[in-house]
C-alpha cells in the first residue's frame, strides 16, 4: 500500500510538472498581453513597451519559465499584473466557495443519480425506465447557463425563495445554504444526468452476470439480490465516471459561478484569462493540476474501499 | 464507419479491412439487438436530413436582418420567432445545424479514432509505456473541458476547425481511457491468447480480433460525447468563443438569444431544443447499442 | 417529509434578506471583480466608477454633467491665469481631510499628487501631463503650475478624472503597493472592505469637508451577467445598475415600478475605421462606397433611439470643439455601387475585420455587414477574443476596424488618438489611429495650442471636415451610458452626465420614502 502510493505521487509529480511546462508555454504564446489591461487603450506603444519592461515580459520566454519555477518551488506565486494583489491569496479566497460548491452538487448529483440509474436498470424498458431516461437527456441537453436562468426566474422572481445573487459567504449556515441551493441544483441536475446514465448502464451489465443469475437461480428475493450483489459492483463504473466528468463539473461550474454570481475558481481563471494576468493563470493552473492529480489519487484509492479484492501493486 | 486506423501503411492493409468489415458486421448486429437503436439513427439521420436540405426548406435567408421586425415571438409568418437583428429563427436553427453537427461530428470522429488507437495501443502494450500514455491523458483531463477549449481556440482563433480540434482535444482522454479497459479485457481471452499460440502478429491481434470486440462500445461512447461536444459548442459561444458572425451555429444562437433572455426567452430555447432532438436520437441509439453489446465483453478491469 | 420539506424551507426564508439596512446603497456592476484601485492606474470602466465616489480634484465638473463647461472649484477655491495662459496659481481649501486617521491635504499632497500623475512609474496617464514644466507649492494652501506650451484645457486635467484625482502624500507613501487596493482620497465615501469577485464596501466620510453624505455606505457589486444583474434588481437586492446598453434593456427596466432611468453622457461613440494602406481601402471611392452604404439611421433604430445618438462627425457631439457641419455621405446603396464600379469591382468587394467577440459590440459591426452586403460589399469578420482583438487591431492588422470609445471631452483627445499620424498604430508613438489618417495633422497640432477660442474652433472644425473628406472612418453613433435606480434613492442633482460613467453620488445622495 505504501509502496502503491509513494508510486502513484511520483507519477502524480511527473505529471504535474509536465502540465505545469505545458501551461506556461502555452499562455505565453497567446495572442494578447496584459500590457492593454493595465495601461488601458490610450497609452501609446511606448508606454506599453515601458511597463513590458517593467514587468520582465520582455526577458527571454526560459528566463522568465524558470522563474516562474522557482517562484511554485518557494512559494511565491507573485501578484495579479491586473490588481496587484497577491495571486495565492485571492484564489484562496474564492477556493472554499468553489469547492462548496463542488461537492455538494457531487453529492446531490449521486443521491439523484444513482438510485434512478439504478432503478431504471431494473425496470428496464418499462415506462419508469424511459421516464429517467428522457429527463436525464433534459439535464444533458440544456447548456448550464440557460438552466440556471430558468431557475432564478422561477425560485428567484417568482417565488422569491432564494436570493438571485448568491454571494457565497454568508455567515450562518443557514445563508450559506441558501445561497448554495440554486447553483448547487443547477450543477447537481447535470451531475445526476451524468450519473444516472452511468449507473444504469453499470447497473445493466451487472444484471447480466453469471453469479447474479446463480443468485436468482437459488431463490433469493430480488432486492437482497440488488441489494447485496449488484450495487457494490454497479459502483466502480461510477466512480470511474463521476473522477472522470469532474472536469466537465467544473468547466460548467464556471457557467453557473457567472449566472448566479458567485465567487469561484472558474470565474477568476476566465477573467485573468481574458486579460492574460500571467501570474495569475499560473497560479491557477497549478492549483487546478493539484486538484486534478489528487481526485485522480482519491479515485484509486476509492476502487480498494469498494472491493477490497483490489491490490495495490 | 468511423472506425478507422491511426495510419494505414502498405502489409497492413489485408487486416485493416477484415477489422473494418469485422467491426462493422459487430455494429450492424448490436443494431439489429434492440430495435431503439434504429429509431434513435433515424431521428439522428433526420436532423442530418434537414440540415442538409437547409438552403431548400428554410423559409428565410439566415443572414438576411429586418431590423423593424426584430425579437418578434413565433407566428405564422415567423413559426419560431426571429432573432436580435430581425432573422428568422427556424432558418438560423436549419442552417446551423449543418455547422453544429458538422463541428460535433468533426470533433468526435477525430476524438474516436485518435483516442480508441491510444487507449487500444496504451491498453495492449502494457507497463511502463501504458502508464506513461495514461498519466499523458491525465494530463489533458486535469483541464476542465470548457477551459482547455477556451484556450485553444484563443491561442488558434475560432474557426468551425479550431472549434472542432478543442472540443476534440478535450474529448480524447475519455476514449482513450474506455478503449484501453475492453482491450486489456480482452487481451487475455482465449481467442486472443489461441491467436498469439498460432503465431500472429501484433498488429493483426489488434486490429484483426480486439478492435471488432471493442468497437461498440466505442460507438456507444461517440454517440453520447457527440451530445456533450454539441453542448461545448454552447458553452464556448457564452464565454465568447465561437464561430465567426454572420454564420449560425446553435451554440452562437442559445448565446445570442441568452443576452435576450429577459425579453425573449424563446430564442435560448428552440437552439436547446434542436440539441435536446439530436441528444435524444443520439442517446436512443447509444442505449440501444450498449443494451445489446454483451456485456461480458467488458471484465474486471 | 412534506412537512420536513416546509420546515426546511422556513428556516432559510426566516434567515431574511442579507445585509440591508436602509442607508446601504448597493449598486450592480457589470465587471467580474475589481481591477486596480489606485486612481492613477485605474482604466477600466468599472474601477473608474468607483473612485469617482471617493476622490476629489483641484476642479470639478459639476456633479451631475459631463461637460467642461460646467468647471467649478473643488479643493482650490480660485485660480489665475498669466496673459500668456502658461502661469497657473490655485489657492485651495485648508479644511480638506485625507480619510481615515491621515492628516489635512496641503499644497505639498497636491504637488506630490500631480508629478505622481505625471510620471509615467506611477501614472498610466503620464502622457496627459507632458506640457507641464513645474507644478510647486508656492503657500501652504498654493499651488503654481507652469506649462511649457499652452494646452487646450488644463483644467480639464485637474478635474477628478485620471490623473486629476488627488491623492494624499502620506497615504501612498505608507501604504505603498497595498495604496492599489486600498486608495485613500479626500471625497465623501471611503475605502471600507474588499471581498474579491463579490463587492467593495465604501463607508460614509464624517469629515468631507462638504458635509457628511447622507447615506452610510455604497456597497459596490460585481454582477457580470446581464440578466443576473437586472433580475436582482428587480428581486431588489440592488437599488442601482449599470444598463446593458440596448433599447430592449430600457424598454424593460422602464416597466419595473418605482424605477428612475438616466442616460447619461458623455456616450461611447461607435466608429468604423478604414484602413487607407490596405487596398482596396487606399481607393477613396470604395470608402465612399461604404460610408454610402451604411444607413446609419437603420443603426440607431437598431440600438434604439433612446440610447444613442446619431454621429456624423469624427467627434461626438458635446465635446467641445465638435462640428456637425463636415461632409456628409446619405445613405445610397446605388451610390455605393457605382462607386465600387467605378473603382474597378463591379461585383463587389471582400474586405476583412478583426473584431471582438464582445456581444455589444459585436452586434453593431454584425448589423453593418447585413448592410454592407446589400451593396456587394463582403464584410469578413474574423471575431477573436477581446485580448487578442486589441493586440491584433494595435499591430496594424485589420482592414475595417470598428471601435467604441468615450474620452475626455475636448475635441483635440479624440482627434489626436485617432486621426493624427503620430497616433498611427504599430508605430513608437501609436496610439489608435487604426486608419493611418494624416490629413488633419496640422490642424490639430495648430489648434492644440491655439489660444484663442474661436479660432481653436475653427482649426477643430477644419481637422473634421478633412477627416471626413477623406473618409478616414466612418462615425455611427453614440451609446450613452445607462443607469437605472430605484425611486426611493435621490441622487440631490440631476444626473445628466458622467465623465467616470457613474451616476453622482454624493453628500447630497439619500434615500426617501
Amino acid at each position: 500500500m505504501t509502496a502503491f502510493l509513494l508510486k502513484r505521487l511520483g507519477f502524480a509529480f511527473i505529471t504535474f510538472l509536465a502540465v505545469l511546462t505545458i501551461v506556461f508555454f502555452i499562455i505565453r504564446i497567446l495572442p494578447g498581453d496584459p500590457a492593454y489591461a493595465i495601461l488601458g487603450d490610450q497609452a501609446n506603444e511606448q508606454a506599453l513597451q515601458a511597463l513590458r519592461a517593467r514587468l520582465g515580459l520582455d526577458q527571454p520566454l526560459f528566463v522568465q519559465y524558470l522563474e516562474f519555477l522557482r517562484g511554485v518551488a518557494v512559494g511565491d506565486w507573485g501578484v495579479s499584473l491586473v490588481s496587484g494583489r497577491p495571486v495565492l491569496q485571492d484564489i484562496l479566497e474564492v477556493m472554499p466557495a468553489t469547492l462548496e460548491l463542488t461537492f455538494v452538487s457531487l453529492f446531490l448529483g449521486a443521491v439523484i443519480g444513482i438510485p434512478v440509474g439504478v432503478w431504471s436498470a431494473v425496470r428496464r424498458n418499462k415506462l419508469t425506465d424511459y421516464i429517467a431516461r428522457s429527463a436525464s437527456l433534459l439535464g444533458l441537453s440544456l447548456p448550464a447557463f440557460v438552466t440556471a436562468v430558468l431557475l432564478l426566474l422561477v425560485f428567484s422572481i417568482q417565488l422569491r425563495w432564494f436570493p438571485v445573487i448568491s454571494s457565497g459567504q454568508g455567515a450562518t449556515f443557514g445563508e450559506r445554504l441558501r445561497d448554495l441551493a440554486l447553483p448547487a441544483i443547477n450543477l447537481g441536475l447535470i451531475m445526476a444526468a451524468y450519473i444516472t446514465r452511468v449507473s444504469r448502464s453499470a447497473m445493466l451489465e451487472v444484471l447480466n452476470q453469471d453469479y447474479v443469475r446463480t443468485a436468482k437461480a437459488k431463490g433469493l428475493s430480488f432486492a437482497i439480490i440488488i441489494r447485496r450483489h449488484c450495487l457494490r459492483n454497479t459502483m466502480i463504473p461510477v466512480v470511474t465516471v463521476v473522477g472522470l466528468y469532474l472536469g466537465i463539473l467544473i468547466g460548467n461550474s464556471v457557467l453557473t459561478e457567472i449566472v448566479f454570481n458567485r465567487p469561484g475558481l472558474g470565474k477568476l481563471i476566465i477573467g485573468s484569462l481574458y486579460q492574460r494576468d500571467y501570474p495569475m493563470l499560473q497560479g491557477m493552473m497549478v492549483i487546478y493540476t493539484m486538484i486534478v492529480v489528487l481526485v485522480n489519487l482519491i479515485t484509486d484509492l476509492t476502487y480498494g474501499f469498494i472491493d477490497p479484492r483490489i491490490k495495490y501493486s | 464507419m468511423s472506425v478507422d486506423a491511426p495510419a494505414r501503411k502498405p502489409g497492413y492493409g489485408a487486416y485493416f479491412r477484415a477489422s473494418i468489415a469485422a467491426s462493422l458486421i459487430a455494429v450492424i448486429k448490436a443494431f439489429n439487438a434492440n430495435k431503439t437503436s434504429w429509431v434513435g439513427l433515424g431521428l439522428f439521420l433526420a436532423m442530418v436530413l434537414l440540415a442538409v436540405l437547409a438552403p431548400v426548406i428554410a423559409p428565410y435567408d439566415p443572414l438576411e436582418q429586418n431590423i423593424l421586425d426584430r425579437l418578434q415571438p413565433p407566428s405564422a409568418e415567423h413559426w419560431l420567432g426571429t432573432d436580435f437583428f430581425g432573422r428568422d429563427t427556424l432558418s438560423r436553427i436549419l442552417w446551423g445545424a449543418r455547422i453544429s453537427l458538422t463541428i460535433g461530428l468533426a470533433s468526435i470522429g477525430i476524438a474516436m479514432v485518435v483516442g480508441s488507437a491510444i487507449g487500444l495501443f496504451s491498453g495492449y502494450v502494457g507497463g511502463r509505456v501504458d502508464i506513461v500514455i495514461m498519466q499523458t491523458m491525465d494530463v489533458l483531463l486535469a483541464f476542465p473541458a470548457l477551459i482547455l477549449g477556451l484556450i485553444i481556440v484563443a491561442m488558434l482563433g475560432p474557426s468551425i476547425a479550431n472549434l472542432a480540434i478543442a472540443i476534440a482535444l478535450t474529448a480524447i482522454p475519455p476514449f482513450a481511457r474506455i478503449a484501453r479497459a475492453p482491450t486489456i479485457a480482452v487481451k487475455n481471452r482465449e481467442f486472443v491468447e489461441a491467436g498469439r499460440a498460432l503465431g500472429y502478429s501484433d498488429k493483426r491481434l489488434m486490429f484483426g480480433h480486439i478492435l471488432p470486440n471493442i468497437a461498440p462500445e466505442i460507438l456507444v461512447m461517440g454517440s453520447l460525447w457527440l451530445a456533450t461536444a454539441i453542448r461545448v459548442e454552447a458553452s464556448l459561444a457564452f464565454i465568447g468563443l465561437g464561430v465567426s458572425p454572420p454564420t449560425p451555429t446553435w451554440g452562437g444562437m442559445i448565446r445570442e438569444g441568452f443576452e435576450n433572455i429577459l425579453d425573449s426567452f424563446w430564442l435560448a430555447l428552440f437552439p436547446s431544443i434542436a440539441i435536446l432532438i439530436v441528444v435524444l436520437g443520439l442517446n436512443l441509439l447509444g442505449d440501444g447499442l450498449r443494451d445489446a453489446v454483451d456485456p461480458r465483453l467488458k471484465g474486471e478491469e | 417529509m412534506k412537512k420536513a420539506l416546509g420546515f426546511f424551507l422556513g428556516g432559510l426564508l426566516a434567515t431574511g434578506s442579507i445585509g440591508a439596512y436602509a442607508q446601504t446603497l448597493t449598486v450592480g456592476m457589470n465587471t467580474g471583480d475589481a481591477g486596480i484601485l489606485d486612481p492613477h492606474f485605474a482604466t477600466s470602466t468599472s474601477d473608474k466608477g468607483l473612485l469617482h465616489w471617493m476622490f476629489n480634484g483641484l476642479v470639478r465638473i459639476a456633479p451631475g454633467e459631463a461637460n467642461p463647461a460646467f468647471i467649478e472649484p473643488d479643493i482650490a477655491t480660485d485660480w489665475t491665469t498669466s496673459d500668456d495662459g502658461l502661469t497657473w496659481v490655485f489657492s485651495l481649501r485648508d479644511d480638506v481631510q485625507c480619510h481615515g486617521d491621515y492628516s489635512n491635504l496641503d499644497a505639498e499632497d497636491v504637488v506630490f499628487s500631480l508629478r505622481r500623475a505625471a510620471n509615467p512609474d506611477t501614472s498610466a496617464f503620464a502622457g496627459d501631463y507632458s506640457a507641464i514644466d513645474s507644478i510647486e507649492a508656492t503657500g501652504d494652501y498654493e499651488v503654481t503650475i507652469q506649462l511649457s506650451h499652452s494646452i487646450p484645457s488644463l483644467l480639464g486635467l485637474l478635474v477628478p478624472y485620471h490623473g486629476g484625482n488627488i491623492v494624499c502624500q502620506d497615504a501612498v507613501e505608507d501604504l505603498g503597493d497595498a495604496f492599489a487596493q486600498q486608495p485613500v482620497g479626500t471625497g465623501p465615501f471611503m475605502f471600507a472592505e474588499y471581498t474579491p469577485q463579490q463587492f467593495i464596501r465604501l463607508e460614509a466620510n464624517p469629515d468631507y469637508f462638504r458635509g457628511a453624505p447622507q447615506i452610510d455606505e455604497i456597497l459596490y457589486r460585481f454582477i457580470p451577467s446581464n440578466s443576473t444583474r437586472d433580475l436582482a434588481f428587480q428581486s431588489g437586492e440592488i437599488d442601482m445598475l449599470i444598463g446593458s446598453g440596448d433599447q430592449t434593456w430600457v424598454e424593460r427596466i422602464s416597466g419595473l415600478p418605482n424605477t428612475q432611468l438616466a442616460v447619461m453622457r458623455p456616450g461611447e461613440m461607435s466608429v468604423i475605421h478604414l484602413n487607407q494602406t490596405m487596398p482596396p481601402l487606399d481607393d477613396i471611392r470604395v470608402r465612399q462606397a461604404i460610408a454610402h452604404a451604411i444607413d446609419r439611421d437603420e443603426l440607431v433604430q437598431f440600438r434604439g433611439v433612446d440610447v444613442t445618438l446619431p454621429a456624423v462627425s469624427p467627434v461626438p457631439e458635446g465635446h467641445l470643439g465638435h462640428t456637425a457641419n463636415v461632409p456628409t455621405y446619405e445613405h445610397s446603396v446605388e451610390r455605393a455601387r457605382e462607386l465600387l464600379a467605378e473603382a474597378g469591382y463591379p461585383d463587389g468587394v471582400e474586405i476583412g475585420s478583426i473584431h471582438t467577440t464582445s456581444s455589444g459590440m459585436l452586434a453593431i459591426l454584425e448589423a453593418v455587414q447585413a448592410q454592407l452586403r446589400e451593396a456587394g460589399i463582403d464584410l469578413v469578420i474574423d471575431a477573436v477574443e477581446h485580448s487578442t482583438f486589441h493586440e491584433q487591431i494595435r499591430q496594424d492588422l485589420s482592414q475595417l476596424t470598428h471601435y467604441l470609445a468615450a474620452r475626455f471631452p475636448v475635441a483635440d483627445v479624440y482627434l489626436t488618438q485617432f486621426f493624427h499620424s503620430d497616433s498611427i498604430v504599430a508605430t513608437p508613438t501609436g496610439v489608435t489611429n487604426f486608419s493611418h489618417c494624416d490629413v488633419a495633422d496640422d490642424a490639430i497640432t495648430q489648434a492644440r495650442s491655439e489660444t484663442d477660442p474661436e479660432r481653436q474652433q475653427e482649426l477643430w472644425a477644419t481637422a473634421q471636415s478633412q477627416i471626413m473628406e477623406e473618409v478616414c472612418a466612418v462615425p455611427l453613433f453614440q451609446i450613452m451610458q445607462l443607469w437605472a435606480w430605484n425611486d426611493s434613492l435621490d441622487l440631490g442633482v440631476e444626473a445628466r452626465g458622467s465623465l467616470n460613467l457613474s451616476p453622482p453620488i454624493t453628500e447630497l445622495t439619500r434615500f426617501v420614502d
